[in-house]
Order: structure tokens, then C-alpha cells, then sequence
């Protein structure tokens, strides 16, 4: 398991674009922070960050011939799959260290009081939330092939979010498939609040004081998640030299 | 006909016991925060 997971950070230390990208997140964290002695906005690139790492999981493996490769040899489907999630997750880990690391330093500089808590707890909602991310995307690559899991998450956040906002904007008396949809919705709420439930715990929003129950929807909602995946990796069929 | 499986044994597919153990037990801790 551990190889996996070494594995997956050394092949995300010595990539070109990581090392680019950290090296923008620390300057973005120096810069914003000394300049405006605000920590912490640095945050949003992390979120694309988790993007393009968390796409690597399995799909792209699959479709370049390595994951036919890897599964040849002795090394359990499920154990492989959650070692590589974990080595994702911990390359994510670093680069916000890093970039708290940054921001501790520039405020240092600026001789501007640490707001500790505050840092910490944003860093940390990142950090946490990062492991949901890539656990939906590990999902999502257990059954589909090369980049597809970050299109299929990009969609159906989409596709989610404008769902909510048309359900809460159309009225029963609107012209044609608008007004009979509102119907439809209004007769059956639970359709609407199912779709609700779906948004908030498959992209759920980082919120900025850390509680006990975000936490645990995280946690819980990734476990799930990667329980399905091994699920459904455990079954796929991998041909080799083939694809 | 079967394809030929060389070394990706049945056993290299089972999951382990203890990732169940842990989704029912984070579940278990989110339903339980939830309720009290």
C-alpha cells in the first residue's frame, strides 16, 4: 500500500505543471498577503488544484495502458485504488501546508498580527474538503476512461446547481414545459429536496468556522464514496494489451 | 469462452474488511451527531 502512496507523491514532486502550480500558490500567498495583510487567498486556485490532481485517479491510468500494467502484478484492486487516492490527497496536503507556510511568512514580514485561528481553520476546510473532491473523481474513474471523471464532476455540479436555481425560479402558471415542470415540482417537493440533498453532500460548500458536523459529512461521504468505488473497480473488466 | 487470467487472482479483487468497518462507523458517527 505504502509504495502506491509513495509512488503517487514522488511521480507528483517531480511533475513540471505540480511543482509550477505550487510555486504560483506560494507566490500568489507571499504576494496577496504582504500586500494586503488578508491571509488566506491563495484558497480558491487550491480548488482547481484538487481538480487536476484528483483527475489522475484511475480513468486516465486505464486508458494509457498502466492500470493494465499495475493490475498484472500481485497488488490488491481495492488497496490500489484507495492508495492512490490517499497519495493525491496527501500531494494536495503539501501544497496548502506550503502555501499556510507562505502566508505565515508574509505576515511575519508585514509584522501583522497571525490570525491562527483563522488560518488554520480555512486551511483545514480546504484540506478536508479536497479529500471529498477526489474521492468523488476515484469514483467516478473506477468505471469510466481517460478524463471523463472530471467532466462527468464539472457537469453535475453544473447541472445540479442550475437545476436548484430553476426549481426555486419557475411558477406553475409560466407557458408550456416551465409551468408543467413547476408543477410537477410542486406536487412531488421531494424531488426538489432529493436534488438539494445530492448537491449538498456530493459538493458541499467549505464553510469558514469549521463544525463538528461538516466534518463528518465529509469524512463519511468519502468513505462511501470509495467503498462504491472498490465496489466497482473490484469488477472491471481490464483487458490487457487492448483498449 | 472465459478470458485468460494470468495473475489477477480472485483474490486480488476482494475489498477489505476494514474499509467497511469504517464507512459504517463514520455513518454511524454522522447519523448519531445529526440526532443528539
Amino acid at each position: 500500500m505504502s509504495v502506491v502512496i509513495l509512488e503517487t507523491l514522488r511521480r507528483h514532486f517531480t511533475s513540471g505543471a505540480y511543482l509550477v502550480f505550487v510555486a504560483f500558490l506560494v507566490l500568489v500567498a507571499v504576494g496577496s498577503t504582504f500586500l494586503s495583510g488578508q491571509p488566506g487567498q491563495w484558497r480558491s486556485f487550491v480548488a482547481l488544484l484538487t481538480l487536476i490532481a484528483g483527475a489522475q485517479l484511475i480513468g486516465p491510468e486505464f486508458s494509457s495502458g498502466t492500470l493494465q500494467l499495475i493490475l498484472s502484478k500481485p497488488i490488491n484492486r481495492s488497496v490500489y485504488l484507495l492508495s492512490r487516492w490517499a497519495g493525491v490527497v496527501l500531494a494536495i496536503w503539501c501544497a496548502v501546508g506550503l502555501a499556510l507556510v507562505a502566508d505565515w511568512m508574509a505576515l511575519v514580514a508585514r509584522g501583522a498580527p497571525i490570525p491562527w485561528r483563522r488560518m488554520g481553520e480555512g486551511a483545514f476546510g480546504l484540506s478536508w474538503s479536497a479529500m471529498l473532491v477526489c474521492a468523488v473523481l476515484a469514483f467516478f474513474g473506477s468505471f469510466l476512461r481517460s478524463y471523463f471523471n472530471v467532466g462527468l464532476y464539472l457537469v453535475l455540479q453544473a447541472v445540479l446547481g442550475m437545476a436548484l436555481a430553476a426549481i426555486d425560479e419557475i411558477r406553475p402558471d409560466m407557458p408550456g414545459i416551465i409551468g408543467a415542470s413547476a408543477r410537477f415540482f410542486d406536487a412531488y417537493p421531494a424531488m426538489g429536496s432529493a436534488i438539494a440533498a445530492l448537491t449538498r453532500n456530493l459538493f458541499p460548500d467549505v464553510p469558514r468556522a469549521v463544525a463538528v458536523d461538516w466534518v463528518l459529512l465529509i469524512a463519511s461521504n468519502t468513505a462511501v464514496l470509495l467503498l462504491l468505488a472498490c465496489l466497482l473497480f473490484r469488477r472491471r473488466e481490464v483487458p490487457y494489451g487492448a483498449d | 469462452m472465459a478470458p485468460i487470467r494470468l495473475l489477477d487472482a480472485r483474490s486480488q479483487r476482494s475489498v477489505p474488511w476494514w474499509l467497511f468497518a469504517i464507512v459504517i462507523l463514520l455513518v454511524g458517527a454522522r447519523i448519531a451527531v445529526a440526532l443528539y
